[in-house]
């Protein structure tokens, strides 16, 4: 239903504070989202499909902040106009809720009720494009311009209405909008390293390593994480040379691991993919890892690929590495420059 | 541990708390909006407006029919052609919803009616309603506390906010993706597909709405609107034929402000609570391994189900996506996925805190009670049929879900008890104590004409 929410009066200020801290918040937050998506951070957090909601979820906050910010400012100048001389009668019949004790001279705060207040009297002034409804009185109902009326509120219970305005909130409101000021967050979900427990390392070892040629095929992490839940392709895969990307973590000079996050939605649902990467135990003496040149960066990895069985009943993904003098470690360990196809998340 | 490790979770944190907090925003600002145009149309045209706004969503942004027939080959536009001819057909499909409903006025008014007349139809419906209009649960809030206010009564309310994250076009369809491809998988056999886990999510999540709608209109009886914050009651009746005389000479710009502060207001008071929510749920989400909790869940299916239940609780993933997460945790029990996927949409972190901007501790603490309950009840019997741990005769199985229903009536019973004594009782509505009130205090401040 209709009413007229113009009719401040008394301490209005508080009213007109709280209506321009929220459109001040509410446009920062807009601004924000849309900023997010212009900048591209946005991909840090969402995924491509949800994307567009921010822009058209700022656009639409800015759009309606902008539109509120004109109507205060014509509510401003209709108040400042009229002078506010009108005689209020303030009939406060059917609150529809309990007020209690604020401890204080209720002169006005902001009702989310109707007072039974009708439309604007005036038709002629209502009807006048982009001219804000006068607070006077309407029909049947009057203020009173102190309004002293004296509620006696109680304490220790919810006024669920507007009592003045509450600072605290557009405090916390600010939080994202200080939080991309800052350049937070920066990046995407950063993983832990996966260590090798002394069982995997010795499958590792007596898993035998026939291989099934030399031609490279390239896998995806999705492809990876499928077929390490598919028997026949784990079958057709196991012992093929791959090459595979994903981001460098770990600090052993024989293995690391290669994390990759899958999101569907958002970066909070985001799931890490594993792969565990080491040198060919029987070259790991030779040939060594330097994890400070590597670690945090993305990589292509060239190696050969088995599936070892974990006790839950799944498999762990496992890249063998088989460097020679022909193909040196550098080589299978490629640097990137930055994620694949500018896209962090695999999803 | 060195000091990068602590940066990385911090890191970690503002990334989660900013995904959580982005990805639930479009859908708080539609559901603010939504809510400004609920509280400024007159309450008989309600429906219509719904629907048709309903329609252009849905038409849109999840039919999008151009985009339909360009990937088919039908039709070449460029993609900002294709982008707004979607929205033109959109509007004209919203425009001719709104136009039927118009003309059909006299039959809503008697459907309405007659559906207010028979409140557990109403409450049926009601869970069904999130396939009409889809709204991820954040929006929902919003829109609700409005359609409260309007008169839809909260038994209907609590149904919709319940169910509409579920029984929703969206997460149906994202359900049945994540769990496709598992069909077969021999390291995990007897998994649920994504027919079945489609099937089961959308079955248990409004069955358990709608026993909690029925529980709150047993509750709407006896403790009537002190079961909701004072914002939400509803004011007076009052003549609605003359409300419409009176709202046609509202000019629209008058329209416009109103409805931009009351989306604003509601954007400002759900999105507070909204941040509170996922802070909590981004440092639990750092400190929580979802590996962890599959470690401790393996070869107990009871377990599984209470901190899979637990999981939803803190992760607070939209109800879009968790059907992914769920799907991740490969050897899990089918059982404790549909756990997770039930309770999620219906509580976490966020939604609890804010619920507390709708309803008062008592019916907080009843919904919030029933469906875990429910939740728990249903995932374990599931359990038990899917596993098939149960050799029954078919008067066995009669004898055990006649034995279920008998116990969740019984457990509903006690829980209303518990609660009557838990939580003090308030059966004065604030309306009444408001009238005593200003009989008590000087009305000689008050003029009256």
């Amino acid at each position: 239903m209709a009413h007229d929410h113009a009719h401040h009066h008394g301490d209005g200020n508080s009213y007109f504070l709280e209506q321009l801290f929220t459109i001040a918040v509410c446009g920062a937050i807009g601004g924000v989202m849309v900023m997010l998506y212009v900048t591209g951070r946005i991909g840090y957090l969402l995924a491509a499909s949800q994307q567009p909601g921010v822009l058209l979820g700022g656009v639409g906050l800015l759009t309606l902040a902008l539109l509120r910010g004109i109507a205060v400012w014509f509510d401003v100048g209709a108040k400042q106009a009229s002078g506010h001389a009108h005689d209020h009668n303030h009939a406060h019949g059917p609150c529809d809720h309990d007020h209690g004790d604020c401890g204080h001279d209720h002169h006005h705060h902001h009702h989310e009720h109707e007072h039974g207040v009708k439309a604007a009297a005036s038709p002629a002034l209502t009807n006048l494009p982009l001219a804000a409804a006068p607070s006077v009185a309407v029909s049947g109902h009057s203020h009173d311009d102190h309004h002293d009326h004296d509620h006696h509120h109680h304490h220790g219970h919810d006024h669920d209405h507007d009592h003045g305005w509450a600072p605290w909130r557009f405090m916390l409101l600010l939080l994202p909008v200080i939080l991309f000021l800052l350049g937070l967050p920066s990046k995407g979900i950063v993983g832990k390293e996966v260590s090798l427990n002394a069982a995997d390392v010795a499958q590792i070892n007596n898993m035998n390593k026939g291989d099934k040629g030399d031609k490279v095929v390239t896998l995806s992490f999705l492809e990876l994480e499928k077929a390490s839940m598919n028997v026949n392709v784990r079958d057709d895969l196991a012992g093929r040379l791959i090459s595979v990307t994903g981001k460098y973590m770990g600090s052993d000079p024989a293995h690391f691991t290669l994390v990759r996050f899958k999101i569907n939605c958002c970066a909070a649902d985001a799931i890490p993919l594993n792969a565990v990467i080491m040198v060919n135990p029987p070259d790991q003496k030779k040939y060594k890892l330097d994890p400070a040149q590597y670690n945090g960066q993305w990589v292509t990895v060239t190696g050969r690929l088995f599936f070892v069985p974990q006790q839950n009943g799944e498999y762990r993904t496992v890249v063998i590495l088989e460097p020679s003098e022909e193909k040196p470690l550098s080589g299978l360990v490629d640097k990137l420059p930055g994620p694949p196809a500018g896209n962090e998340y695999a999803s | 541990m060195d000091n990068t490790v602590y940066l990385d979770q911090v890191q970690n944190f503002f990334t989660n708390f900013s995904s959580i907090l982005f990805e639930a925003m479009p859908w708080v600002v539609l559901g603010a909006v939504l809510a400004g145009i609920v509280q400024e149309i007159p309450q008989r045209r309600a429906p219509a407006v719904m629907l048709a706004l309903s329609a252009l969503l849905i038409t849109g942004y999840f039919v999008s029919p151009v985009t339909r027939l360009v990937d088919r080959g039908l039709l070449s536009l460029h993609p900002v052609a294709v982008i707004a001819c979607n929205w033109v057909v959109a509007v004209a499909v919203a425009g001719g919803v709104f136009a039927v409903l118009i003309a059909c006025q006299p039959a809503v008014d008697q459907l309405l009616g007659y559906l207010g007349r028979r409140r557990y139809l109403s409450i049926f419906l009601s869970g069904l309603l999130g396939l009409v209009i889809p709204m991820c649960e954040c929006g929902i809030i919003p829109l609700t506390r409005r359609l409260l206010r309007k008169g839809l009564p909260i038994s209907c309310c609590v149904t919709y906010i319940l169910s509409g994250p579920i029984l929703n076009v969206v997460v149906l369809m994202t359900t049945y993706a994540a769990f496709a491809p598992r069909a077969a998988d021999p390291n995990s056999p007897n998994q649920m597909n994504g027919l079945w886990m489609l099937g089961m999510r959308a079955g248990l999540g409004f069955l358990v709405a709608f026993v909690v709608g029925l529980v709150v209109e047993q509750m709407q009886k006896r403790y009537g609107v002190s079961l909701l914050k004072g914002l939400m009651i509803r004011k007076g009746d009052e003549d609605e034929d003359k409300d419409l005389e009176v709202e046609s000479r509202i000019s629209w710009w008058k329209r416009v402000s109103n409805i931009t502060e009351t989306a604003l207001h509601d954007f400002v008071d759900i999105s507070v609570f909204l941040i509170i929510g996922a802070l909590i749920a981004a440092a639990a989400k750092v400190a929580i391994d979802a590996k962890t909790i599959a470690a401790y869940s393996e070869g107990k299916p009871t377990l599984a189900i209470a901190i899979m239940m637990t999981f939803a609780v803190i992760v607070t993933l939209c109800s879009e996506a968790d059907a992914f997460v769920a799907a991740s945790f490969g050897t899990l029990r089918p059982a404790a996925k549909l756990a997770f996927l039930v309770l999620g949409p219906m509580l976490d972190f966020k939604l609890i805190m804010m619920y507390t901007r709708i309803f008062r501790p008592r019916l907080m603490a009843t919904i919030i009670t029933c469906v875990v309950f429910q939740v728990f009840v249903y995932s374990y019997v599931t359990h038990v049929i899917w596993e098939r741990q149960l050799a029954l005769e078919w008067w066995g199985w009669v004898l055990f879900w006649a034995a279920l229903v008998g116990l969740l009536a019984v457990m509903i019973v006690l829980i209303q008890l518990l609660l009557r004594v838990v939580l003090p009782e308030k059966t004065e509505e604030p309306a009444a104590s408001h009238r005593k009130h200003a009989d008590e205090h000087a009305p000689s401040t008050v003029k009256l004409n």
